[in-house]
């Protein structure tokens, strides 16, 4: 008798357990809003390689970056996500020149 | 390093400098709008500086100068050659047609080069302000033939908007609008008197008609020119984080990519939202899409009947969305 009352608490015990997880399966769905796809694109394009898929392509030749890097202490540093100016910005700034430079200092105010 | 510009009349164009294997070839591309297929793309030659590109009534326009690898300036500069790096502006037709090339300014000596060059279409004339370390200079062309109008130098290099007959130059600390054919000056500050501080002019905007959208912190504002006053200022509050590299919130609305179509003002927000405010009232169409490519800061936004297409880190992006 007393196996059979265990089989019993058992089994409610399993029905219970299985329409709880049922229950709260079906209120999380109702609650939680349904997950948004992500609008797919129409189109895309880039003409840099397809291998090389860094922000900038001058990232790929590494030599040059780890030099630039030496040479004008984190210039290179990709502005705006990945538009940089030409390296001369770098460069321009990582010292060598020791002409003077002319500069349009006098820039007539408007 | 890709650049991108387009029109209302169907196509973008895109313009790379330097490929990863470091050879510079300024490739120049023009896609179709609607499919992204290109119509055709053509070598210029040299190293293209990336927020030069532009494209108008006398076709397209970009700066690009004599291509050295970052070695071959780094040792150009050990070995005291001074010589100039040839910075040129160049036109093509619509056709990818090469029309005529113009040097522009540089410093005798070529010890201060050129480090950017923002080019801007104003009716017929093309206008080039180049960025040197030691100061920059507007230099105004005519698209057509490229003769020379007017060229002088200012302190700051910022960004160009034109706007009927002249030019409103947002130069930092100062915002003048002068005359486009002849640089005259016209008014000291091109913004109304009740504009919010700190205004940033977005780069790279077409105007069509007299609004001129602006940012100032997390608000949008759009600026009568003709009245000269505000029109209205649409708040957002909207603060995220970027990234785990820029930490701090930043606000939606800053250097956003904005764009304008049938009397409708189109923001790209960085939480990657697009609002569509209307162009009178300043009130925001609802069912906006989110959850697009976060746009690169300052891009063009360019909304046909078909797509609409802006800038991203990684290249050029177009959604199927409709605007109007």
């Amino acid at each position: 008798v007393a196996a059979r009352r265990s089989w019993v608490i058992l089994a409610t015990l399993a029905v219970v357990a299985v329409s709880a997880a049922a229950g709260v399966v079906t209120w999380d769905a109702r609650v939680r809003p349904p997950p948004t796809a992500e609008p797919a694109p129409a189109w895309s394009a880039s003409l840099d390689p397809p291998a090389n898929p860094v922000p900038s392509a001058i990232l790929a030749d590494s030599a040059s970056i780890q030099r630039g890097l030496q040479l004008a202490a984190g210039m290179l540093l990709i502005r705006d996500g990945g538009r940089s100016g030409p390296w001369t910005r770098a460069a321009a700034r990582s010292g060598g020149g020791s002409r003077p430079v002319r500069t349009d200092q006098a820039a007539r105010r408007w | 390093v890709v650049s991108f510009v387009a029109d209302v009349r169907g196509t973008a164009v895109l313009a790379r400098g330097r490929t990863g294997g470091g050879a510079p070839d300024g490739l120049v591309a023009l896609l179709d709008s609607a499919t992204g297929r290109p119509r055709w793309q053509r070598r210029v030659g040299g190293d293209v500086f990336p927020d030069s590109l532009a494209v108008g009534p006398a076709g397209i326009q970009l700066v690009a100068q004599d291509p050295l690898t970052f070695d071959q300036l780094i040792a150009k500069r050990q070995r005291a050659d001074w010589s100039p790096l040839h910075v040129r502006l160049i036109a093509l037709d619509r056709t990818g047609r090469p029309q005529w090339r113009r040097p522009l300014h540089e410093v005798t000596g070529g010890d201060d080069p050129v480090e950017d060059v923002r080019v801007t279409v104003a009716g017929s004339l093309v206008v080039a302000v180049s960025q040197r370390q030691h100061g920059a200079r507007i230099e105004v062309f005519e698209g057509g033939t490229g003769a020379r109008h007017w060229s002088r130098p200012v302190e700051r290099a910022g960004h160009v908007v034109a706007w009927r007959d002249r030019l409103l130059l947002d130069l930092g600390d100062r915002r003048p609008s002068v005359r486009a054919r002849d640089g005259a000056p016209l008014r000291a500050d091109f913004l109304p008197a009740d504009a919010p501080t700190p205004t940033s002019v977005p780069a790279s905007y077409q105007l069509r008609g007299d609004t001129l959208p602006v940012f100032s912190g997390d608000q949008l504002a759009a600026v009568d020119l003709a009245a000269d006053r505000i029109r209205w200022r649409l708040l957002t509050g909207v603060a995220f984080y970027p990234s785990e590299l820029a930490p701090g919130p930043e606000r939606a609305f800053n250097a956003s990519a904005v764009g304008e179509r049938d009397g409708l003002v189109l923001v790209l927000a960085r939480d990657r939202c697009l609002y569509v405010v209307d162009d009178e009232t300043g009130a925001v169409a609802g069912g906006r899409p989110c959850r697009l490519h976060e746009p690169a800061s300052g891009s063009p936004l360019v909304a046909t009947a078909e797509t609409t297409v802006y800038l991203t880190t990684y290249g050029v992006v177009a959604y199927p969305l409709r605007t109007g």
